[in-house]
């Protein structure tokens, strides 16, 4: 089952009506942030949180290099899979430690 | 929160660092892939114009994992 024949019944590149209402929950979910803890390392930390998603959601999926599009592309060898697949999980985990370790210090007095 | 020494949740404080890093890596490459409806199957899958979608589905849902980890903190 490949999707290279396959029409896309999901869907164009821009689904605009999904795409608009999910901007308008971002920026509700950046403004409660701020309205409830002002912008100091509350803000901050949400702002980190936020850009090492889109981060992961693109490197996952999109990065012809490391990640699922590049092990799929491969004749199935055990090894070779099982290295990028570790690849990808360690990379993005990495980004997002030291972001939110950073944020514990703040739950002492 | 209930009044412990800081040496005491700092253990706990990691722990719960590394279960919500791994939560999150793991709700954002589902996402995505649900979004482009799929998996990449080769450096010439169609489905690549569809990095739109899956970049705003990212944010969303980074922001609300987010918004609720820094209040489970902080609150």
């Amino acid at each position: 089952m490949s999707a290279i024949g396959a029409k896309p019944a999901a869907g164009a590149a821009v689904d605009t009506t999904a795409m608009v209402v999910g901007i308008i929950i971002l920026l509700l979910v950046i403004g409660a942030t701020y309205y409830l803890f002002g912008s100091g390392l509350a803000f901050m930390a949400l702002i980190g949180i936020i850009i090492g998603g889109v981060l992961i959601g693109f490197g996952v999926h999109f990065v012809p290099v490391g990640g699922g599009s590049a092990a799929m592309g491969q004749k199935p060898v055990l090894p070779q899979v099982w290295l990028c697949s570790r690849l990808v999980q360690v990379l993005p985990v990495s980004l997002e430690g030291p972001g939110l370790l950073k944020w514990e210090w703040l739950s002492q007095p | 929160m209930m009044n412990a020494l800081p040496a005491q949740i700092v253990p706990i404080a990691v722990a719960l660092a590394g279960m919500f890093a791994i939560g999150m890596f793991l709700v954002n490459a589902v996402l995505a892939a649900y979004n482009i409806t799929g998996t990449i199957e080769g450096p010439h899958d169609p489905k690549f114009k569809r990095f739109p979608r899956a970049v705003v589905a990212s944010a969303v849902a980074s922001a609300i994992c987010g918004i609720v980890a820094i209040m489970i903190v902080a609150v």
